[in-house]
């Protein structure tokens, strides 16, 4: 047996796995080749990270049997369970929430809706008129340029005609004399 | 006296003919053992819980269907590991991920695994090993937790996953190594001992 045959099989070994011959030609190269020892005490090392892990009891809830026991008599399938929703996001703690993607899904759409609804009421807020100096004017609203010139032309004749002096009005001379 | 085996195939029997009570004895006697293969899936409570609920539901509705041939226990642990990967997949980790992707063989075997160091507590170093092998995919995950966790034979194995005893062999190698790597890189201190 070479390292290449060798260095598959030692999980097995540690697993007791390998048949005898299997065990034994591994035994044999393992005597003569030191790398492959390093690799079987790595083997070893690693089997005891997995001891302590298994070291952690794990907590059952209080009643639980007697809840599932009448789950299952009461016809209650349990798919919705873990189907990526109901009960999971119901019960859950923020942090589970968070983690299931069906909410996650959902929060997004809600978010995209919410900032369309922003876009849209912020183009019609633009296309509002607000307040401005126009709409302080004293002139009538609905009248055109045009006319509101002219208004002012006619505004500024009449003013002239009362500026000017009286003798150069036409015939102010006859009525002198 | 009479065996687990037996007393099992009792209380199936008596669940079978409607006693509640009987099937509250069976999940009594497995709940403390799922719990503690799903464990290695989840981190969170709630869905620690419900994926061992929803493994008794289902062995409840299959219940006429479990014929004896093995223990009660490999049966109902074949339930759970199916009921874990659907969970796995429906929160987005394909547990099919492919097995022969040249990154995930990596060469297995070529480092030194770092013994746990003394100074440590159990915990502490159980939710290391713990938070290493969430890093795991799936497919490697699982038969690291059936034979390390559970001390299922390969056999076992192949026959739970439906696979063949080499693709275990070959699976459990490359999940072993994946987790030494995992290990160093999230905890480089324990290779620097």
């Amino acid at each position: 047996m070479n390292c290449k045959e060798c260095l598959p099989l030692i999980p097995g070994y540690l697993d007791d796995e390998l048949s005898e011959a299997q065990a034994a030609a591994l035994r044999q190269h393992l005597l003569d080749c030191r790398a492959c020892r390093r690799a079987l005490s790595s083997e070893k090392a690693l089997k005891r990270w997995f001891g302590f892990e298994d070291s952690l009891e794990a907590e059952v809830p209080a009643g639980f049997a007697e809840r599932v026991a009448r789950r299952a008599f009461a016809g209650d399938t349990g798919e919705e369970l873990v189907a990526g929703g109901g009960r999971l996001v119901a019960f859950a703690d923020a942090g589970t929430a968070a983690a299931d993607p069906g909410l996650q899904q959902f929060l997004l759409r809600v978010v995209a809706a919410a900032a369309v609804l922003l876009l849209v009421l912020s183009a019609w807020m633009r296309s509002v008129r607000l307040p401005d100096g126009g709409s302080m004017s004293a002139t009538e609203q609905g009248a055109t340029v045009e006319e509101l010139l002219e208004e002012a032309d006619a505004l500024n004749a009449a003013e002239a005609d009362a500026a000017r002096p009286a003798l150069q009005r036409p015939g102010a001379e006859d009525a002198q004399r | 006296m009479k065996t687990a085996r037996v007393e099992d195939a009792n209380l199936v029997q008596q669940t079978l003919a409607g006693d509640q009570r009987a099937f509250q004895t069976l999940v009594e006697r497995y709940q403390g053992r799922l719990f503690a293969v799903v464990r290695h899936y989840t981190r969170n409570a709630v869905e620690l819980e419900d994926i061992v609920q929803e493994t008794f539901l289902k062995a409840y509705r299959r219940l006429d269907s479990f014929d004896h041939r093995s223990s009660f226990y490999t049966w109902i642990y074949r339930i759970a590991t199916n009921t874990v990967l659907d969970f796995l997949k429906r929160r987005g980790r394909s547990p099919v991920q492919a097995v022969e992707d040249p990154e995930l063989v990596g060469e297995a075997g070529a480092r030194d695994c770092p013994a746990p160091m003394a100074n440590l507590e159990a915990r502490e170093l159980a939710e290391i090993t713990q938070s290493v092998l969430a890093e795991l995919p799936d497919i490697f995950r699982t038969v690291l937790v059936m034979r390390e966790f559970d001390q299922m034979a390969y056999q076992e194995i192949a026959d739970t996953l439906e696979i063949s005893i080499g693709t275990v062999e070959s699976r459990l190698f490359r999940a072993r190594a994946r987790f030494k790597d995992k290990l160093l890189k999230l905890y480089p201190e324990f290779g620097a001992q």
